[in-house]
């Protein structure tokens, strides 16, 4: 007791010393503005509430609403057109009593006079047919009938329900409110014309092939879905402008698909009626793929589907599907379709990966499609759950990526002749990969996309690089790594938006909501928090919120709450500012003790040199004795210098040049070259957010000191980075010596 | 949705703000500039294609099938001149990190008192496209935009 007590009052000396001698520096150097960067983020984030928890979990009076779909849905492809009937029942889970409810009716935006269309910045630039027909589309020029035309709406007993269309949403009130525990039931029917792909763009619609006359149909925000009401927002009432993708209720899904008798339909959830819809020698193949564990069994071959875009049925045919506990629905269908199939085990699971594309992308598409949904499945489910859902479906779509539950849409085609670049292969599997990833964030651990991009596309990007990084050697990344974010975020700041700002109003989406956040959480797990603690923390989150809706808020506590550590910090500096990584080390000074019969050198003047490790010797006096307090022991000088006298110390002052505080990595390499690592913890620079100073001992000289030599903080100048500094070669000057060579 | 990054013509419709970024470095003693301009593979490899009619252009292709054609498009879109008189460039070479490509030219004889510098890379192909242009010299870093609305900007020497 007696001698911790003393203990601390000699550590509070000394820091008075350190207090004092830092504030005489301080006066010389620029003002500096404290910045809070170690605040906690509470007043930022909602107060905990039996609904959410402090711990980041959902409260003990969480609730969600629920809606279950009957839909029968039939494409006409002739005139490349849809419509459909659906029954929905709306179960109110809330505590509140509901007077209306809202639907998303997303096509809308297809609609001449939308938002999306008057709020779109245009201006003329490249006048060629693509881009012009973009500028026609833009300013309502189209004769294009877009949006949804609802023909009926009807409560369960055949009354006309009121309706109110506000843009892409509808509203209905209800003649009953809607009391908390009971369900409403109604029906609606609805047409809307399908756009082409090619002219138009977006998530879904359909692609034409001159050369067979084929269409490919991909399928989604086909039908009125239920808006999400929660205890967070009430009603998501943020209108579809595009970039902002979707916040969608779980429920369940039973769908008729009515398409032309020759087509092949892929779609969310099992199939019902495979022996109907399918011929028998394909349904014996699907039968084989169920157990094939080890390779993908083609069910349709590609000669097959080349007959198969000769026919041109009068007749239609139902494909019938069940999905359970799903947010969405979507389908695929066209006679263009090779069909292959491979069985993954999960644990006590067995899921069906299945991939259905057009001739037009094999070669590519039979070799790499079904191989990289498996891959995607084992690696995120040992990153959060096991896949739930009992298929998964990649189908080949020209030049886009797009999700939905158990279904995406998936570019990647070779050239006419077949041949494809690497560039080409890779960036397919990357984006397969992406897009049933998204099956785990955000259709499953179903966060708020049209508010929060980065909880989707930036979580899926990071568990994306974790799956190239386990199952393909060498992937050519393009985010992921701490390297690939280092340009961006050194970049102009007006150009630059914090990750916590919504999808719509930020500037480069694809650095924002998806390379910087896969590269703070690969550096939170490989830097900050070491993949044990990380791992352990992500799977809790996924595990929490599995089928329900998370806030940014419930993943930041539940990171901290899992893992034991304070993050506040790094949500501040990675996902709240636009600051960037460059920490310097500015000075590295080796102190020499000297015995007692040599002059003390007690101040030591400042040593601006970075070209070498400088020495100083500097010599331990005896402590007065008034600074013993009321303690009669007294230290003896040469014991405490004979406790330093075997050891080296150094030294090391370092900058904080980017604003974000981040863990100094350091490697320090001996006079006989061997080396050592070291991390020094964020909180470092808790009291000055610009700069601190850290003594280190070790039993023998050290020559160099780096920072972060793996790359892996995403500092942005690595010059820098070492001690003594050497002549770097800039990367012009890297190239222009190759080119020489 | 896929990172928009890797769709070149989504990101015709989605995606506003395309940014290239182009260092250049004065060096006193020897009299030259050094140039290193960045930009997104996807957009040069769409630019590229349609520029040359080549559909099957391909960025990541072997260099001798590329270099004529990013050569051929870093003299047209970068132009400097030296107090009037435009210099020409000396092409060392280029590089393919991750989805950024990256040009190094190099200007000689550089002396006199103003640069002026027209970076037009994608200004005619992408709404929201801007240029933006880090002049270092000995003593220190100005930056400056080149946009659909102004071309061209000038450097003291
Ligand atoms: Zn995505």
């Amino acid at each position: 007791m007696q001698k911790s007590t003393m203990r601390n009052t000699l550590t509070l000396l000394i820091c008075n010393l350190v207090l004092f001698s830092s504030f005489g520096q301080e006066e010389e150097t620029t003002p500096y503005t404290w910045q809070s960067k170690f605040e906690q983020i509470d007043n930022l984030l909602p107060t905990p509430n039996v609904y959410r928890s402090g711990d980041g979990s959902p409260g003990p009076s969480y609730w969600q609403q629920r809606a279950d779909y009957d839909i029968q849905v039939s494409l006409n492809d002739d005139l490349q057109k849809i419509s459909g009937s659906e029954d929905i029942t709306y179960h109110n889970e809330s505590p509140h009593q509901l007077s209306y409810i809202w639907l998303q009716l997303d096509q809308n935006i297809r609609e001449k006079g939308s938002d999306k269309f008057l709020t779109k910045n245009l201006d003329f630039t490249h006048l060629d047919s693509v881009s012009t027909l973009g500028v026609v589309f833009n300013t309502q020029l189209t004769s294009t009938e877009g949006g949804m035309h609802i023909t009926k709406a009807t409560d369960n007993k055949g009354k006309a329900l009121q309706c109110t269309v506000v843009k892409t949403m509808m509203r209905i009130d209800l003649e009953e409110p809607l009391e908390p525990g009971d369900k409403f039931k109604f029906h609606i029917e609805w047409w809307y014309n399908l756009n082409d792909r090619m002219e138009e763009h977006g998530r879904s619609g359909y692609e034409y092939f001159p050369e067979d006359g084929n269409f490919l149909y991909t399928i989604a925000q086909f039908y009125p879905r239920l808006a999400v009401y929660d205890d967070f927002n009430g009603w998501q009432h943020k209108q579809f402008l595009g970039s902002g993708e979707f916040a969608l209720t779980f429920g369940d899904f039973d769908v008729e698909i009515t398409v032309p008798s020759d087509h092949i339909v892929a779609a969310t959830g099992e199939l019902q009626n495979a022996k109907k819809a399918l011929p028998r020698r394909h349904y014996d193949k699907m039968q084989v793929a169920k157990s094939s564990f080890d390779k993908p069994i083609i069910i349709i071959s590609e000669e097959d589907a080349i007959q198969n875009e000769k026919s041109r049925a009068t007749s239609t045919k139902k494909w019938v599907y069940h999905a359970e506990n799903v947010r969405d629905f979507a389908f695929a269908s066209s006679r263009k379709f090779i069909w292959d199939a491979q069985a993954v085990k999960l644990n006590d699971k067995e899921v069906l990966a299945m991939s259905f594309y057009p001739k037009e992308g094999n070669p590519l598409w039979e070799k790499e499609s079904t191989k990289a949904i498996v891959h995607t499945l084992k690696t995120y489910s040992k990153h959060t759950i096991d896949y739930p859902y009992p298929v998964a479906n990649s189908i080949h779509a020209a030049s886009i990526g797009m999700e939905y539950p158990m279904i995406c849409f998936n570019l990647g085609r070779p050239a006419p002749d077949g041949t494809y670049s690497d560039g080409t292969k890779y960036s397919m599997i990357g984006v397969i990969i992406h897009e049933v990833g998204h099956n785990f964030f955000p259709m499953i651990v179903n966060s708020d996309e049209r508010q929060w991009a980065w909880m989707d596309e930036g979580i899926n990007s990071f568990l994306e690089y974790l799956t190239k990084e386990e199952h393909y050697d060498n992937f050519p990344h393009d985010r992921g790594p701490a390297h690939l974010v280092v340009k961006y975020m050194k970049g102009q700041k007006q150009y630059i938006r914090p990750m916590m700002t919504n999808p719509e109003q930020v500037m480069q989406l694809g650095y924002n909501a998806y390379s910087k956040p896969a590269s703070a959480l690969n550096i939170l797990r490989e830097v900050v928090l070491g993949p044990e603690l990380f791992d352990k923390a992500f799977k809790t989150y996924a595990e929490r919120w599995a089928f329900k809706h998370p806030k940014p808020g419930d993943f930041f506590r539940t990171m901290e709450d899992a893992s034991g550590i304070d993050l506040d910090w790094y949500w501040r500096g990675w996902f709240y500012s636009v600051d960037y990584v460059d920490i310097s080390i500015d000075t590295v000074v080796h102190y020499d003790f000297l015995p007692n019969n040599l002059a003390p050198d007690y101040y030591v003047s400042s040593i601006d040199s970075t070209v070498a490790i400088a020495s100083k010797k500097i010599k331990v006096v005896n402590t007065p004795d008034h600074y013993y307090g009321e303690f009669r022991e007294r230290l003896n000088y040469k014991e405490v210098f004979n406790k330093m006298d075997s050891q080296h110390y150094y030294q090391m002052n370092f900058s904080n040049i980017g604003g974000l505080v981040m863990p100094i990595v350091m490697r320090i390499t001996f006079d006989d070259g061997s080396t050592t690592s070291l991390t020094v913890p964020a909180e470092v620079w808790r009291y000055h957010e610009d700069s601190c100073r850290k003594i280190f001992s070790f039993d023998q000289p050290i020559k160099l000191v780096e920072i972060d030599p793996g790359l892996k903080t995403a500092d942005a100048d690595t010059e820098n980075n070492v001690f003594p500094r050497q002549e770097t070669k800039s990367e012009f000057e890297q190239m222009k010596e190759q080119k020489h060579d | 949705m896929i990172n928009i990054l890797t769709a070149p013509l989504l990101s015709l419709f989605l995606h506003a703000h395309h940014i290239s970024v182009c260092e250049m470095t004065y060096k006193e003693d020897s009299k030259t500039l050094e140039i290193t301009q960045q930009v997104f593979a996807d957009d040069i490899e769409l630019f590229i294609k349609r520029e040359s009619g080549n559909e099957t252009f391909d960025i990541r292709a072997e260099e001798d099938q590329v270099q004529k054609y990013l050569q051929n498009f870093i003299e047209k879109h970068i132009v400097i001149n030296l107090d009037g008189t435009s210099l020409s460039q000396h092409w060392i070479a280029y590089k393919i990190d991750g989805n950024d490509v990256r040009f190094f030219i190099e200007l000689k004889d550089v002396t006199g008192s103003q640069l002026s510098v027209t970076n037009t890379i994608f200004l005619e192909m992408l709404g929201g496209q801007v240029n933006v242009i880090h002049f270092h010299d000995k003593e220190e870093r100005k930056t400056k935009v080149c946009s659909q609305e102004k071309k061209t900007v000038f450097f003291d020497l």
